[in-house]
Order: C-alpha cells, then sequence, then structure tokens
C-alpha cells in the first residue's frame, strides 16, 4: 500500500453513561492524535450506534461501523470501570465485527472516578481484544480521578496525562505500521 | 513476501488437511490480495453449524489484506 496512504485510527468511546466524564478523555485523546501527521481518526461514541439489543453478534453488524473498523489501522477504546468491568454495551458494540479487527492493534485508555484509573477494567478487556483478533499494546491511559483531570466543560486540568498520551500513541502508531504491512505482505504460511 | 506475480494458489492447512485456495481479488482495485490470518468463528447459521470442522470446533474464516490499497476482506475457508 501506499506509503503515503495516512493510518487510520479511531477512537471508540465506551459509554452511554448520561454525564460520561470518559468523553472528555476521548476527545482528547482523538485531538493528540488528529495533531499527528500521517494519520486520520474520528471519535465513535457507541451511544450513537444504532444497534438493537434484541440479537447480538456479527447478526447486528452496522453498516458505518463494520466499514470504519475495516479501514481501521488501530483502535483506542476509552472505557469506564462499571464495577471492576467494562460496560456491557461496549462489548455488544465490539461483538459487532470479528473479521474485521484481525491484527490490527489496539491501545486501551481507562478512566475511573477513584484511585484506578480504569486498570481492573482494562484487564478485564484484554481476553477478549485477543479473541477479536486485535493486537494489544503494552501502554495504557489511565485517568485515574477523572473528576479532577477535567474541567466541567473538557478542559484539561493536569498536563501531566499529555506525555504518557505521547508514549501510549508512539506505540500504538508503531504496532498500527507493522501490521499494517504485515497484513499486506506477508502471507500466512 | 508475495507480490503481484505470486502464484495464484497455494496450500494451506486447515484441520491437518491441506487444500488449495484461490488467491482473494480485491473488490476497490482488483488486485490479488494477501491471506494474512485464519480465524476460527462460530456459525452464524444452520447450513454453517452443518459445516463445523470436526478437528477444529469450528468455523474457519480467511482474512485478506489488499497490498495495493490496503481494503480488507474475509471469507470462510470452506
Amino acid at each position: 500500500m501506499a506509503e503515503a496512504c495516512p493510518l487510520f485510527i479511531p477512537v471508540i468511546l465506551g459509554t452511554t453513561r448520561r454525564g460520561r466524564m470518559s468523553i472528555h478523555a476521548a476527545s482528547l485523546v482523538t485531538s493528540e492524535l488528529a495533531r499527528r501527521a500521517g494519520l486520520e481518526t474520528e471519535l465513535i461514541d457507541i451511544a450513537k450506534l444504532p444497534l438493537p439489543t434484541d440479537d447480538a453478534g456479527g447478526a447486528i453488524k452496522d453498516k458505518g461501523f463494520a466499514e470504519k473498523m475495516n479501514r481501521a489501522d488501530a483502535l483506542v477504546i476509552v472505557s469506564p470501570e462499571y464495577n471492576h468491568g467494562y460496560s456491557g454495551l461496549l462489548k455488544h458494540v465490539l461483538d459487532s465485527c470479528l473479521e474485521e479487527y484481525i491484527h490490527k492493534a489496539v491501545g486501551i485508555v481507562g478512566v475511573s472516578a477513584g484511585p484506578f484509573g480504569g486498570t481492573r477494567g482494562i484487564q478485564n478487556l484484554l481476553p477478549v481484544m485477543r479473541e477479536l483478533g486485535l493486537v494489544t499494546i503494552f501502554w495504557d491511559v489511565n485517568f485515574s480521578s477523572v473528576q479532577k483531570v477535567f474541567d466541567g466543560s473538557g478542559g484539561l486540568l493536569d498536563s501531566s496525562f499529555l506525555p504518557r498520551i505521547d508514549k501510549f500513541l508512539k506505540e500504538l502508531i508503531w504496532m498500527a505500521k507493522t501490521l499494517r504491512h504485515g497484513r499486506e505482505n506477508i502471507a500466512l504460511e | 513476501m508475495p507480490g503481484k506475480k505470486s502464484q495464484k494458489s497455494r496450500a494451506s492447512k486447515d484441520g491437518g488437511r491441506s487444500q488449495k485456495t484461490s488467491k482473494m481479488i480485491c473488490t476497490e482495485c482488483n488486485q490479488e490480495m494477501n491471506q494474512h490470518a485464519e480465524k476460527l468463528v462460530d456459525p452464524t447459521s444452520s447450513e454453517e453449524a452443518a459445516r463445523i470442522d470436526p478437528v477444529l470446533g469450528g468455523i474457519v474464516a480467511e482474512v485478506h489484506a489488499c497490498p495495493e490499497c490496503g481494503h480488507s476482506g474475509s471469507r470462510r475457508a470452506s
């Protein structure tokens, strides 16, 4: 594939809860991605996906979401921690695709009101990522005490998150480029 | 690494049995695609359920990507 073709790395906001602070974390990561040359991004809010809940899996695949997953070279998943896990609706959305994810990179951003920054939710997401064929990176971003990190309108109050996001994105982009090369050029023996 | 002139078919392992598979053609730019993965998936219909590989315990999906435009595609292995 032409090297000039930009990477596409969408950010999935994995909660539908009203008043969610995770939207500020997702917006920040999306804007940090958008500042980088050679890639395209967009924020995918699962609250805006018209997926039914009376069926599951590929049977409820949303054409627009599937096309974005097909085009993506990597994903960022922003996941708040719900009772030490991730949201059921995030899983519902992710399960609507499968082949679209295979051999693509994923980085996870955890969000919590408490001190652990969504780490327990991230740990629970990792085996799901593996089964979906996604390749996880070893950097996470953890927004602990998120109500202290952003003001009410989403303004960042703690600039120490910027270098952490930078490290996270550098690793994600490296993995995305490497996996794109592999997908397009290295045959399964 | 395969190029545009790579052979039209290759042998792949599927449940210990070797079978010939044809190259998938990109629907976007008509180029031969590169098969980079096989994924065991659950059947999505009764017809597929009847074709579960007894050795692997599921349906094998092939995943392909186009070296020219990056488009991805998949199909059932058999």
